[in-house]
């Protein structure tokens, strides 16, 4: 920048530069738009146009070619089974997502000290092995589940032999917890990486003065590790929030269209409303969802935005 | 620099806009298509068409057309009254014809059962005396004064001649065998025997085919012009079709299996030595020592598509054409026809314009009303998309989403077929097109009319069924609720482990040793009680928590009185069927255990047409008696079962084609088709029906009033898949004893809340 000598020559000189800095930054941003292009495009013509369908019909009939007002939300949250599937659906988000975060997190601060300098190759050898379970295709791990919690299932089989009563998972209670479990263990590898990715960033300077004030582990973990973890802390829980919603498939594709009452998720609603055309409440139901859900992920955001400033 | 960053942009946004209008396109397996309208394709001329060739006066029955060696076509038919010959002859392909008396023709002994003519010109006569039934076989030279008697050369004292077809100019293919205890003779050997000598010239190694368990165990010998041998049609050691060619030594050179869906009946030879053939499906060719079939036109539209009718007999003319004799029933006689299939170039290729049909499962009703379709009207074309057998998916949900996706985007098929799915939400959501004026309610059967035609009529069935049971005792009538039923179970002794396969099933036995219901499967059981229970269950949008006690302690008992502990489901075991062209009746397991082998006091079966009420559902050891029906009992009194709902989609750009095709599926040529499996729902069909029982040759067993009986329908069922399977797996768990009554209605009436809950 030059300075300003307060003679014309210098002011005019001085707005030349500006001119000429401001002419750059137009043309970085018609090349940025332009290679931004195609993605909006894409995100328009796949999410926010069918969105904004979906809008439109939940507020119409089934067809699309009659106003209804709000009839269409009245019925859904007048409805047993929305209010139900809902209420499931929050409370595996309640459980899963805090524990998948949690388990996540331990592995990766287990795993930590390994891939920093003991055993490198071991590390290596965990996460792999952490990361299988996302590789593996729903159809096999709904295979998986039938072959060890059906009634005659692998685990019911070794609770008879030690005796125990049998337990029908997928027709009981049970089958939450075994939804749950399914979705932490697929996806805790996955969380786990992106832990280590951020203590990967907390400087080890910290770390080292904390030590050289006597700092103990816990206070470590509590005054140093956490507060710098936020914005991975809420890029995770954005990240298992959305991955929660896929549970659905291997729920489906075990216990069908009328699954345990535990384990009736929105998607199955919103997939039997389809098959009997019922439009109007599914497109309803879908705008609430999405409400809901845009009201989880804001705040993340915000506190991602926040962390990274 | 700068130019350069943008033209990369700008080339980077082309190439991702391009992809996406790509993706853009519909593409796949899933995705329906219809054939491009005639007008606007332009150019594209040229398609296989049907025209008749022949027709044969009242009394007249073709039997057979075949080639002779200098070209020249020859059909053969007989007079129903004298059983005279009649011969026909053309020399253009087909095109025209000329009757054409022979000095033999009236110096035949005996009655005409078959005709078969040689590429020489000679003809071999199957004739039967009248008075005893006695069979023999006469060859006639065209010149002969009358012909003379064939005997088959080697013949063992106790064989018989099978099957005897042409095979070459002066060649025979000659089926033998001995003869069984059912009365026909079951071929075991085949053998080449020249004419002009009278000797054996081959044996033939027929090892490929099943050929024991038929009277007629080849469908077709046709010969290949010019003596290059023959191609053999008939069945393979799997029972499907086979076809095998032979060379001039009788050497198998080849076999071919055929994918087919449906039964050959006819096949043919040209001078190249492929081989053509006729089945519902289409009309195919195959080249000698090919690969690949070529399917010349699908069977829809086609007269040999219709299941009324059947070809008997084909030949290919020089000129490339295909002549085929197609017989029909009509009551007690028989009539045909010759048609010629041939190229036309000047036929536009593609149809002005396409009806589009879409069921879940194909069926017998729909393919009959696109056939009259089609007859109406040549110049469009039908296209049946049978989801679960041709559209490619492994589901009936995945079907019913892409159909659904089709529908809300205000596209899909003009006609739906809704049998299997719920058409209440359908028409609730305003999917379906009112047929009120467009199809006449007024030929519909009393309770069709009440139930689906009352107000308005969006969905109107093609057939219906109704659940019986029945026996050769009169305390089958006592069997009017599932109470009655238990009671009955418990005064038998109880069925035991058997099926089919076990020779138990086949065990002679007494009244006091059958038991009561042939229960195999807890399936079994509920299929029972669900057909006539259904509606019962859920009324009034909630689970009626009495009736579904009611149909779980049926299953229990049912289930005590029965061995059907870790046997849930049914597995198929086909369906065997009986009758004529005109009533038939056909056997599941249950109606075979009662029907066949009498091991059941009681059957019971969904009745399906007015054979039912012949002697055709009683044992053999109870022929002769009276046969006693009663409407299943169960939940619910009356219960039928409509079927082939056909419904408009209010989307559709062809809705007045649409509402044709549906008047065309009730109408008296439809209607009256005996392969329908199942009852007309117009009363005129119905009435030519019961006319077959009281004027046809058939022994009525059932001794009330039929219409009567018929009229006791009320109460139509669909079977709600969802309810259906949450049924069947507490059934499964009653009979085996892991749950008892009430702890399965407890649990169905939770899992069934939620199902009802969806619907509120």
């Amino acid at each position: 920048m030059l300075k300003e000598t307060g003679t014309a020559k210098g002011k005019g000189m001085a707005a030349m530069a500006h001119k000429r800095n401001g002419r750059a930054q137009r043309r970085e941003a018609a090349a940025a738009a332009c290679f931004l292009l195609p993605s909006v495009l894409g995100t328009a013509l796949f999410v926010l146009a069918p969105f904004a369908e979906t809008v439109r019909r939940s507020f119409t009939n089934a067809l699309g070619t009659q106003g209804a007002g709000l009839a269409n939300y009245r019925a859904v949250l007048g409805n047993a089974a929305f209010r139900l599937a809902a209420g499931n659906t929050a409370r595996f988000l309640c459980v899963c997502v805090p524990l998948l975060l949690a388990v996540s997190f331990a592995l990766a601060l287990a795993v930590r000290p390994l891939a920093k300098g003991r055993a490198p190759r071991a590390a290596r050898r965990l996460k792999t092995a952490f990361l299988l379970p996302m590789a593996l295709p729903v159809a096999s791990v709904a295979l998986l589940w039938q072959v060890l919690f059906a009634r005659r299932g692998a685990v019911n089989g070794l609770l008879a032999a030690l005796g125990a009563q049998e337990v029908d998972f997928m027709g009981t209670g049970a089958a939450f917890w075994v939804l749950v479990g399914t979705y932490v263990w697929k996806n805790a590898g996955y969380d786990m990486v992106l832990w280590l990715a951020g203590l990967g960033a907390v400087p080890d300077s910290l770390y080292e003065a904390a030590a050289v004030d006597g700092a103990t582990r816990w206070q470590t973990l509590r005054r140093i590790t956490l507060p710098q973890l936020a914005p991975t802390l809420a890029l995770t829980a954005l990240l298992s929030l959305v991955n929660a919603f896929k549970a659905f498939r291997e729920a489906y594709l075990v216990a069908g269209s009328y699954p345990h009452e535990s384990i009736y998720l929105l998607q199955h609603l919103f997939n039997n409303w389809f098959a009997s055309l019922d439009m109007g409440r599914l497109t309803a139901a879908a705008v609430l969802s999405a409400l809901a859900l845009l009201a989880l992920a804001l705040p993340l955001q915000r506190a991602m935005r926040g962390g990274g400033a | 620099m700068q130019w350069k960053k943008r033209c990369a942009a700008l080339l980077c946004a082309a190439l991702t806009a391009l992809g996406l209008a790509a993706c853009g396109k519909q593409t796949g397996a899933g995705a329906s298509s219809a054939p491009a309208d005639g007008a606007s394709a332009g150019a594209a001329m040229g398609r296989w068409v049907e025209r008749t060739a022949l027709e044969f006066p009242a009394g007249e029955v073709p039997r057979s057309v075949a080639r002779l060696d200098d070209g020249a076509l020859v059909c053969w038919a007989v007079r129903e009254q004298d059983y005279a010959p009649v011969r026909y002859v053309s020399a253009d392909g087909g095109v025209t014809w000329q009757a054409q008396a022979l000095p033999w023709m009236e110096n035949v002994q005996g009655a005409i059962s078959n005709i078969a003519q040689l590429p020489s010109g000679a003809a071999v006569l199957e004739t039967y005396a009248p008075e005893t039934g006695e069979v023999a076989y006469q060859l006639a030279q065209p010149d002969d004064a009358a012909p003379a008697p064939l005997a088959v050369p080697g013949l063992a004292q106790d064989e018989r001649i099978v099957q005897l077809e042409p095979f070459s100019a002066s060649q025979l293919f000659v089926a033998v065998g001995k003869m069984t205890d059912e009365g026909y003779a079951a071929a075991q050997r085949a053998l080449l025997m020249d004419t002009d000598t009278g000797e054996k010239t081959a044996d033939c190694d027929v090892s490929d085919f099943a050929i024991s368990s038929a009277s007629q165990p080849f469908t077709a010998c046709a010969p290949i012009p010019g003596g290059q041998g023959a191609w053999l049609l008939g069945t393979g050691g799997d029972y499907m079709p086979l076809l095998a060619r032979m060379d001039a030594a009788g050497e198998v050179q080849e076999t071919v299996s055929p994918d087919v869906q449906s039964y050959i009946s006819a096949a043919a030879a040209d001078e190249d030595g492929g081989c053509w053939w006729l089945s519902t499906d289409g009309l195919s060719r195959r080249s000698a020592s090919g690969t690949v079939t070529e399917r010349v036109c699908e069977g829809l539209g086609y007269s040999f598509s219709e299941p009324s009718n059947t070809a008997i007999s084909m030949a290919a003319a020089p000129d490339g054409s295909v002549l085929c004799v197609n017989v029909t029933m009509a009551g007690e006689s028989m009539t045909g026809e010759l048609t010629r299939y041939a190229y036309d170039e000047t036929a536009p290729s593609a149809a002005q314009d396409t009806l589009r049909i879409w069921t879940l499962r194909s069926s017998n009703l729909v393919d009959a009303a696109s056939a009259a379709y089609l007859q109406k009207h040549p110049e469009s074309s039908v296209q049946v998309t049978a989801a679960l057998e041709d559209g490619g998916f492994a589901s009936a949900q995945d079907a019913l989403r892409a159909l659904n996706t089709e529908l809300l985007a205000g596209q899909g098929p003009d006609v739906l077929i809704l049998d299997g799915v719920d058409y209440a939400s359908y028409i609730a959501q305003g999917l379906l097109e009112d047929l009120s004026g467009k199809v006449d309610a007024d030929a519909l059967q009393k309770q069709i009319r009440a139930d689906f035609a009352s107000e308005a009529m969006y969905v109107v069935p093609g057939g219906w069924t109704m659940p019986i049971v029945y026996g050769d005792t009169q305390d089958t009538e006592a069997l009017t609720s599932l109470d009655a039923v238990c009671s009955a179970m418990q005064a038998s002794p109880a069925r035991p482990a058997m099926d089919m396969d076990s020779d138990e099933f086949y065990a002679q036995r007494t009244e006091a040793q059958r038991h009561a219901m042939p229960f195999a499967t807890a399936q079994d059981v509920l299929d029972f009680a669900y057909d006539s229970s259904a509606p019962a269950l859920l009324s009034g949008g909630a689970v009626d928590g009495q009736a579904l006690r009611a149909l779980c302690a049926f299953l229990e008992q049912a289930a005590a009185c029965n061995d059907v502990k870790g046997r849930a489901y049914s597995e198929d075991y086909g369906a065997a069927s009986q009758g004529d062209r005109a009533v038939m009746v056909t056997y599941l397991q249950p109606a075979y255990e009662y029907s066949f082998v009498h091991a059941s006091r009681y059957g019971y079966a969904d009745l399906a047409g007015v054979g039912y009420f012949t002697d055709m559902l009683l044992p053999q050891d109870a022929a002769g008696g009276e046969l006693y029906l009663v409407p299943r009992p169960g939940l619910v009194q009356g219960a039928y079962e409509p079927n082939t709902l056909a419904g408009v989609s209010a989307a559709s750009g062809n809705k007045d084609a649409a509402a044709e095709w549906v008047s065309l599926l009730l109408s008296d040529e439809v209607q009256t088709q005996p392969q329908n499996g199942c009852l007309p729902v117009t009363n005129a069909a119905l009435d030519a029906q019961l006319a077959l029982l009281e004027d046809g040759d058939y022994t009525v067993a059932y001794a009330g009033d039929v219409r009567a009986f018929l009229e006791r329908a009320q109460t139509p069922v669909t079977r709600d898949e969802a309810v259906y399977e949450k049924l069947l797996a507490h059934a499964a768990r009653i009979c085996d004893g892991g749950e008892t009554a009430d702890e399965a209605a407890a649990a169905l009436q939770q899992e069934l809340a939620l199902y009802l809950a969806e619907r509120q």
